[in-house]
């Protein structure tokens, strides 16, 4: 599979919380290469399903994006938006937009330049109230094409290859987990499974997790493991806030099963991956902390693929890192057997 | 023109690094079978001689933009801006260097923020270039201090009369000084596409003592504040109201005779205008009409929406009569009147 061209198809199709059809479109694309078993969910979840016998297994990584949204259309066609689920405002001015309305429309997000500002003006952030979104078109044009509530995203560009098979571009928060998945598939195909697999694209992870509630009650599985993305070392950031770009990040804490934890780490070990121990002692704010308490409990892991500028359309990470998620989640599934009841058996 | 504006603004041209730019002009002037030479400082220069007097056409040829200082151990590049705002950086696609090194500018991460980083801007010195470099020899080996950084936004028609580009100010200008060379005019015409009009017209303040002007234009892309809270006085220029005129600006105010040539041009050929209604930024004028005894010069400017960020707008039809206006003038020979 040519991981990089999933990887655009995916993040140039538009999935802002709670509006992931497109995606999970293209998704159902790239499943399509390993199953004939695909499903979508009532909330959008979007299911491949390998293996015959055994335990199931639930591998889930969200498909929507942080966004924005349209909430006025200013007498000059000019939009005001708000964020969905998390867009810094800071990171906005001066950039490319796709607005989602009856097309889609190109915009920018408008700047006030240095010659008109008053001193000390570049010390303050922008705030949500300072930007408009200008598309360039007439008002009339702007009424005709869109309205209140529809969605904008970055600007739908395939990501960009920077050296040493480090990729930057938008939504890989968490469309390269998705590609995590796909990866996995691909390694799956030639081994003989004795568990099933679940392999689920989530709705909603941004606005708390709606999908993975619903998708972990659809599925019913018997373990569970979230891939998404954890932040990387930037300027200003703190030891233990980050995993290196060149690790897998393992999570252990109250929202991850121990045993489970290490099902991951032998995996990671048997194939001499590089991996860290990331520690959160309550919420890791990702689908595992949705999926952890439904059904009367699901043994929860988290594989995290380590990403620079969270939220920016600059996010940055590793292709070597993302295969090696891939071959990590491959491994926990090659394991699994009848044998997995004993396996998740507690310490006390 | 519109096609020559695309590859222009295509182009990559930081302040002190406009070769390319230059050599894309050459070429065209080349192909229009103009004769041309480069000064010192990399001014562009096309004398097409001829009776009566020094008329100097001038468009800047740089963009704003960042040059690399150094390099830190985990491999981020450090860098320093000119005429960028530090708040439109962040989140962008960049090139680095003459073997257009892609990179990116992020920022750390909006959940790794405490409430009082988030209300405060970041500076250029908190904010650096990755490249995807392992550290800083790795870095390198594909860049050095001294390279430019450009952003990569790319030309983009929007609506039916509006495009999208970086370096609006000035290809514009560029595009528009290319087109009037195709014309022959009953003057001493000095077409100069300058450099480092960004750092302070240094440009034209070298090519100025070259052409030697009895008058001179500038061709300009600037500031269209017209923005839903913006009051109108404060807009400078609107889009789509015509080339603007300029009575004064950060360097120059305009001779009242000039000024009223450009009006005058406009109304008889029947060209929409408006005034440049602000004070503020400069211009090549400021260079130019400081030079010698004086010179006497013009400005006609294209109102862009968000010059000095990555992505800019302006009005095709304005670019346009930007043209037609710059062209008349030069027909009509006010050259005397104005002096």
């Amino acid at each position: 599979m040519d991981v990089f061209e999933a990887l655009s198809a995916m993040t140039t199709a538009p999935g802002v919380t709670g509006n992931e059809a497109r995606v999970s479109e293209v998704v159902r694309g790239y499943f399509r290469a390993y199953t004939d078993d695909i499903s979508v969910d009532a909330v959008g979840n979007t299911y491949a399903r390998i293996g015959e016998t055994g335990p199931t297994l639930l591998v889930m990584a969200h498909m929507d994006e942080v966004g924005m949204m349209v909430t006025c259309i200013e007498d000059n066609g000019m939009l005001r938006v708000r964020s969905v689920a998390g867009v810094d405002p800071r990171v906005l001015p001066g950039s490319e937009v796709t607005v989602h309305g009856k097309r889609e429309i190109r915009a920018v997000i408008g700047a006030k330049p240095p010659h008109l500002q008053d001193s000390g003006d570049e010390k303050k952030a922008y705030t949500a109230d300072d930007l408009v979104c200008d598309t360039g078109l007439s008002a009339d044009e702007v009424n005709a094409l869109v309205g209140v509530g529809d969605n904008v995203t970055f600007r739908l560009e395939p990501p960009m290859k920077l050296k040493n098979s480090i990729v930057a571009g938008k939504t890989f928060d968490d469309r390269a987990c998705v590609a995590v998945m796909l990866e996995a598939m691909d390694i799956l195909k030639s081994r003989r499974l004795n568990c099933r697999v679940v392999f689920c694209g989530s709705v909603q992870e941004e606005s708390g997790g709606l999908g993975a509630s619903a998708g972990g009650y659809n599925v019913k599985p018997d373990l569970a493991v979230a891939i998404d993305v954890c932040h990387a070392p930037t300027p200003g950031t703190k030891p233990f806030d980050t995993v290196e770009m060149d690790r897998v990040s393992v999570t252990t804490g109250a929202n991850i099963h121990p045993k489970v934890f290490d099902m991951i780490k032998a995996s990671a070990e048997e194939q001499n991956i590089p991996w860290e121990t990331d520690v959160a002692i309550g919420a890791t704010g990702t689908d595992a902390w949705s999926l952890q308490p439904l059904l009367g409990g699901i043994p929860c892991g988290l594989i995290s693929l380590p990403l620079r500028y969270m939220h920016t359309s600059v996010e940055v990470i590793s292709l070597d890192t993302l295969r090696n998620c891939a071959k990590v989640i491959a491994g926990v599934a090659a394991n699994l057997g009848a044998d997995w009841e004993e396996k998740l058996c507690l310490d006390d | 023109m519109l096609g020559r504006l695309e590859q222009l603004t295509n182009i990559y041209g930081v302040s002190g690094d406009e070769g390319r730019v230059r050599k894309y002009l050459k070429g065209a002037l080349d192909d229009m079978g103009l004769a041309h030479k480069t000064d010192a400082m990399g001014n562009l220069i096309v004398h097409k001689a001829g009776k009566g007097r020094r008329v100097m056409v001038c468009a800047h040829m740089d963009e704003v933009g960042m040059i690399v200082r150094g390099v830190l151990e985990n491999g981020l590049l450090a860098y320093e801006a000119a005429g960028l705002d530090p708040r439109v950086v962040i989140s962008k696609r960049v090139a680095v260097g003459r073997d257009d090194v892609p990179g990116v500018i992020g920022a750390k991460a909006i959940h790794l923020q405490n409430r009082e980083e988030f209300k405060r801007a970041l500076a250029h010195d908190e904010l650096y270039v990755d490249i995807g470099a392992k550290d800083r020899a790795d870095a390198l080996k594909y860049v050095k201090p001294g390279d430019r950084i450009c952003f990569t936004t790319k030309f983009e028609r929007l609506g039916e009369d509006i495009v999208k580009a970086k370096a609006l100010d000035d290809r514009v200008g560029c595009a528009i000084l290319l087109e009037l060379l195709k014309n022959d005019y009953e003057c001493d015409l000095w077409a100069v596409f300058t450099v480092q009009e960004e750092l302070g017209l240094r440009g034209a303040k070298a090519a100025v003592w070259t052409a030697a002007p009895d008058v001179a234009l500038v061709l300009e892309g600037t500031t269209a504040n017209d923005m839903p809270k913006a009051k109108e006085h404060e807009y400078v220029t609107r889009m789509g109201h015509g080339p603007a005129v300029t009575f004064m600006d950060g360097g120059t105010v305009a001779r009242p005779r000039m000024f009223k040539a450009l009006q005058q041009t406009a109304k008889e050929a029947g060209i929409p205008y408006q005034f440049r209604q602000g004070s503020r930024g400069g211009t090549d004028g400021g260079a130019i009409n400081k030079a010698l005894d004086g010179c006497v010069v013009g400005g006609i400017s294209v109102g862009c929406r968000y010059i000095h960020s990555p992505a800019s707008l302006a009005s095709v039809s304005d670019i346009q009569n930007a043209y037609l206006l710059a062209h008349a003038f030069l027909q009509t020979k006010k050259f005397d009147e104005v002096l």
